[in-house]
């Protein structure tokens, strides 16, 4: 069940980057095929349109491709929001 | 004696399923959607009385007929299926009596998915190359729309039914092998991500294993009915398949640039696009052939083959890579040379 009401960590203060934010919301709207204006980051993934298995396996893709790191679809769909998985991403680059 | 690839040929059912017929049942599943992710226009669908066997003595007839070699040269038959006519006995000893080949021929099943092409290589270079064979008939094939419920679109826009055959002899060899190194691996762990879960002496068809119920998307099947975990499967894929690559690379003492050409498992498009693209292949030495037949499982490599010489992206004399993972999960990856 997603959590639209969830405190967030400030994203500066856990070291997630603008770019890495951006790259994220465009895997993603490149999935689901909408504008990538359109997102803030803040958004729950499963109120996204079309937020599905085959948007999941698309960001898995886009992560590896871009950062070389696979991501286990149980740990994106953990994910509340499009900043969580992006969160996410940062901590497996920083752990190398 | 080297073991090396002779001939293919393949065998498609005629009965086609068209990527706007999936699109017309399934109105969220739009016919663009389908082409792009999957790559796939058609599959093949073999008719509800026709078996693995019948489509591997289709293929089989096939190379037969192409005038390389007779039924009565072959002396062994391995088959590939995991979707036998039987129990038992073992669907290759059927193949035997319905293809003619000598009562003094080996014969036998052996049980893998997408692996199963490279695997059978492996067995086929082992049994020549210690003199227990010398003409081998390799027959993949398959049936998986048996297992496929009609209302699941997420296994029945990708898979196809088909059968190849591969004659594999022996040669005098030049020094360098026509088959091999191999690089081969299994995990268990995958197991439950694709599987058709009852049926076997685990569990047993049942009325109640018969009944569908409605899963992820809206996708319907029952635990007699294939099903496919597709984001688990393609984290298996990215974990595995780069390493593989690399490990075969290195047992074969090449570079990835030394390679002329590029036959992996068609899983589908979208897949095979991510993993070139990672390996850094060029398109043009890297096999895509699923449009007109779908993921036909142990088939997608020899078929694959089949068109790359048809359309001369595979030449005599070329060094290929083979690739084949899934099911299991298994993979494995080897090289040959076409005489």
């Amino acid at each position: 069940m997603p959590s639209t009401s969830r405190q967030y960590t400030n994203p500066i203060e856990v070291g997630i980057g603008d770019q890495t934010l951006g790259d994220v919301k465009e895997m993603l709207c490149r999935a689901l095929e909408m504008p990538n204006s359109s997102l803030t980051g803040n958004e729950a993934l499963a109120d996204l349109r079309a937020w599905d298995s085959l948007a999941v396996l698309n960001l898995m893709a886009g992560i590896d491709a871009r950062y070389s790191i696979t991501l286990s679809p149980e740990t994106i769909l953990a994910c509340d929001t499009i900043r969580d998985v992006a969160m996410l991403v940062s901590r497996r680059r920083e752990s190398g | 004696m080297k073991a090396a690839i002779q001939a293919i040929e393949y065998y498609l059912p005629e009965q086609v399923l068209s990527s706007a017929q999936l699109a017309s049942q399934f109105p969220d599943w739009p016919l663009e959607k389908i082409d792009r992710r999957t790559g796939i226009r058609e599959r093949h669908i073999a008719g509800s009385d026709e078996c693995s066997s019948d489509l591997g003595v289709a293929a089989a007839r096939k190379l037969f007929e192409s005038g390389v070699c007779q039924p009565g040269d072959i002396d062994y038959v391995l088959l590939c299926t995991q979707s036998p006519d039987y129990f038992l006995p073992s669907t290759a000893c059927l193949l035997q009596d319905r293809l003619g080949i000598p009562t003094s021929a080996g014969a036998l099943d052996f049980n893998l998915g997408c692996s199963g092409y490279i695997y059978g290589l492996s067995l086929a270079q082992g049994l020549i190359e210690t003199g227990q064979a010398e003409r081998l008939l390799l027959i993949t094939a398959e049936t998986y729309s048996k297992f496929i419920h009609p209302l699941d679109k997420s296994v029945r826009t990708i898979f196809g039914d088909a059968a190849a055959a591969t004659l594999i002899e022996g040669v005098e060899g030049d020094g360098s092998p026509y088959i091999g190194p191999f690089v081969l691996g299994t995990d268990g762990r995958g197991a439950q991500n694709l599987i058709v879960p009852t049926g076997g002496m685990r569990h047993p068809r049942s009325p109640e294993s018969g009944v569908p119920k409605e899963a992820e998307s809206g996708n319907w099947r029952s635990c007699d009915n294939l099903y496919m975990d597709g984001p688990k499967v393609f984290e298996f894929t990215l974990r595995v398949v780069p390493d593989c690559v690399a490990a075969a690379l290195k047992r074969a003492q090449k570079q990835i640039h030394e390679i002329d050409h590029f036959v992996f498992h068609q899983a589908n498009e979208f897949m095979l696009e991510h993993l070139r693209a990672k390996l850094h292949i060029p398109p043009e030495r890297f096999s895509i052939a699923l449009s007109g037949c779908g993921n036909t499982v142990s088939s997608t490599i020899p078929i694959a083959m089949k068109q790359g010489r048809e359309k001369g992206q595979i030449q005599s004399d070329h060094l290929i890579m083979l690739v084949g993972f899934g099911v299991g999960y298994s993979w494995g990856a080897t090289f040959v040379r076409w005489p």
